[in-house]
């Protein structure tokens, strides 16, 4: 039921998209609170009608049940029973007009009327009696002139405040006479109707302009907040320095926010910890190891053995790699928090690194560089180890050249291209995980592309892998310096 | 025959690392933390000492620390395994003679205490004496000798690790020819350990500052960005 209705709720407010603001909801509010009175008076109207014709069926009804009843049973007990049933004033004239009994329920002491009094009562209205008192002897009102049969009357009080209803019978040669009273609540607040709708006109600008001050104190720091999360998403390792100077739940929020990144941070803080103590433990065992298997490869006139010496060697160097470059990984992925930052021109390391590799024996093929003055905000060895990393890779693949581009606009565009065969279409997505290679185990440590991702990243930065027809092209882009 | 103390909380490397210093002709003796080895360095003076950085008790800095306090000036090669402990060890200005990253080669390590302990008989045997040598370089005014891994600028002499003495060395062999950290980094450890070649960036610095000292308008190493380090060509 609940839920249905919610869902009703989440369908409106997606149908007017700017009902989602609590901006517009608060001065829906304020409208429907401030030109409530109005609705009140048609409201009561209504009420009050009802109340009329309920009192005039009612009195009738007693009026007849006490003419019926008199035939049998004495005037007094009659009026007992049927009074008590319909909360009514009632009273029975014999042939001179002299009161034979009367009871006067409709006193206003019935816990409902007196509820209904107080909420609705009209102040100021005259009692059943004094309002009776005025309308002229019994037997010569309207209804009483000819009331062979029960006739009803109802009338207004000066001013309309009080409501009565009368019912006239004769039973013989007495007079029923029945009445019923209501304090109007309409008829004061329709009186009203032009003063409310005066004050609500009145009211309704200065509401509007208090419904939108609140409005904007409430939605403009939570927008605010919004905008600074959503930065702090967009950072490897964001700091817990959310700046809301509000004391009040919106500051408290903030605040919260601030603590959730205090802890996300801690548990950055500690899972890099364990990673360097990791790395820490391995080194001592891959140690041993090393230096076992050189001592074997020395000492060994056995050409098996001394294989398999070099076997073991070579993959305690491979661990001790893996392990090394594990605990980069590690830290780029925290955001390197405790490296020092500033400008790096990306051109003249991109030149810088291009010139090494030309320099560099292990590789054959050409290196051409286009590079555009280009500077971004970083740590200059994580840079420098990403573009090396990444020309190095496609210096691996390419068959006669590497083309690198540096390109400023808004952002520090790299781009890195091979002449080699490519990436698979299946394989782009994942060229960039952990331990994904295409080379198998004997190149490398499967992390050196992750860890331009992880670097990348801790710089705000995006990198992606295209292949076409002719080769594979990583495409970096930086945030350029302010 | 020389003493060469070893001292490491990981028992099987201390047992590799005793096996191949006593195949290479040292008499050994072997300690498990700083304490221990400190110990047994007063109990029989060491003709050089190869400790490990973490260790409990008393570790490899608190080690050398208390060595250079009692003025012993015995060769000392700390054994590093954090990234960032040379970093460390070396912006302490420890005093330690060389810094090897684990996991190291056995012959790099008996090499680099090979050259110290020759280092000191040099010394001892020219006590005082400066004159020319044959294995001596002349860059400018930088005048280096490997042989006793002696390093004078403008005549002062610059006090190097052994480590900064071959970056430096390298460096002033090929003027105007630029090293990456990583082509540094073999030539002037050669041990094929993993080291982040930042490490380089360290050195060079430390090299620098040294240099300043001696001559504050030194700038004869240059930095190429992206590249590496190179000795500034004169000619």
């Amino acid at each position: 039921m609940s839920d249905a209705r919610a869902a009703w709720g989440e369908r409106i407010v997606d149908r007017i998209p700017r009902l989602r603001s609590m901006r517009l909801r608060a001065l829906l509010v304020v409208v429907i609170v401030v030109l409530s009175p109005l609705g009140l008076v048609a409201a009561s109207s209504w009420i009050d009608e009802s109340v009329g014709r309920r009192m005039a069926a009612d009195v009738r009804a007693a009026a007849d049940e006490v003419a019926a009843a008199l035939a049998t049973t004495p005037p007094a007990a009659t009026l007992d029973d049927v009074a008590r049933r319909h909360d009514a004033r009632m009273r029975i004239y014999d042939a001179r007009g002299e009161i034979v009994a009367q009871i006067d329920r409709d006193d206003g002491t019935h816990p409902l009327q007196s509820l209904g009094m107080l909420l609705f009562g009209a102040d100021g209205a005259p009692s059943l009696a004094e309002f009776d008192a005025t309308l002229g002897p019994v037997s010569q009102r309207e209804e009483s002139l000819d009331a062979a049969s029960t006739r009803v009357k109802c009338r207004s009080s000066d001013g309309a405040k009080l409501y009565v209803c009368s019912a006239a019978r004769r039973a013989g040669d007495a007079l029923v006479y029945v009445q019923e009273s209501s304090r109007r609540p309409v008829r004061a607040l329709y009186d009203l109707r032009y003063q409310i709708g005066r004050l609500a006109i009145v009211m309704l600008p200065v509401a509007l302009l208090l419904a939108w001050w609140l409005g904007w104190r409430t939605v403009r720091p939570i927008e605010d907040l919004r905008r600074q999360v959503l930065a702090k998403a967009a950072v490897a390792a964001p700091g817990a320095d959310l700046s809301l100077p509000r004391r009040d739940e919106i500051g408290d929020l903030a605040a919260a926010f601030n603590g959730l990144l205090r802890t996300l941070d801690d548990r950055r803080t500690q899972n890099e910890r364990f990673v360097a103590d990791l790395v820490h433990e391995m080194k001592n065992p891959v140690a041993a190891i090393r230096a076992c298997a050189e001592a074997l490869e020395a000492r060994s006139d056995d050409e098996r053995a001394a294989r398999l010496a070099r076997v073991l060697d070579e993959s305690g160097a491979k661990l001790d790699a893996l392990v090394t470059q594990l605990l980069d990984l590690a830290r780029a992925e925290a955001g390197m928090p405790n490296e020092a930052r500033g400008r790096v021109d990306v051109a003249a390391l991109a030149r810088g690194v291009v010139d090494s590799l030309r320099a560099d024996s292990r590789w054959t093929c050409a290196f051409e560089i286009d590079a555009e003055d280009a500077a971004i905000d970083g740590v200059d060895h994580r840079i420098e180890a990403a573009l090396r990393n990444l020309i190095e890779n496609a210096a691996s693949f390419a068959k006669s050249r590497v083309r690198v581009r540096v390109r400023a606009d808004d952002r520090v565009a790299i781009d890195v291209e091979d002449d080699g065969p490519g990436i698979a279409a299946a394989d782009l997505p994942r060229v960039l995980d952990r331990f994904f290679t295409t080379r198998g185990r004997a190149h490398g440590t499967g992390l050196g592309l992750a860890l331009v991702r992880a670097i990348v990243d801790a710089h705000g930065g995006s990198v992606r892998a295209e292949s076409g027809e002719s080769g594979a092209t990583f495409r970096v882009a930086f945030p350029r310096a302010r | 025959m020389p003493t060469v103390l070893l001292i490491d909380d990981d028992a099987a490397l201390l047992d590799v690392l005793s096996l191949a210093f006593e195949e290479a002709g040292y008499d050994v003796a072997r300690a498990a933390d700083g304490k221990a080895g400190l110990a047994a360095h007063r109990a029989r003076a060491a003709h050089a000492i190869v400790s490990d950085v973490n260790m409990p008790h008393l570790d490899g800095f608190a080690l050398c620390r208390a060595l250079r306090s009692a003025n012993d000036p015995v060769p000392l090669v700390l054994l590093t395994s954090r990234d960032g402990e040379i970093d460390e060890a070396l912006g302490l200005e420890l005093g330690a003679d060389d810094y090897v990253a684990k996991p190291f080669k056995t012959r790099v390590l008996l090499a680099r205490v090979a050259a110290l302990l020759r280092r000191d008989a040099l010394r001892a045997a020219h006590a005082g004496a400066t004159g020319a040598n044959d294995a001596a370089m002349t860059r400018g005014a930088l005048r280096l000798n490997a042989e006793r891994l002696e390093a004078r600028y403008a005549d002062a002499a610059l006090t190097l690790t052994l480590t900064e003495f071959r970056v430096l060395e390298a460096l002033a062999r090929r003027p105007g020819v630029v090293l990456s950290r990583a082509q540094l980094l073999e030539q002037v450890r050669g041990d094929g350990s993993v080291v982040a070649d930042r490490i380089i960036d360290t050195y060079v610095r430390r090299l620098r500052r040294k240099l300043e000292a001696a001559d504050a308008a030194f700038d004869a190493l240059e930095t190429v960005v992206g590249a590496g380090y190179r000795w500034r060509s004169n000619e």
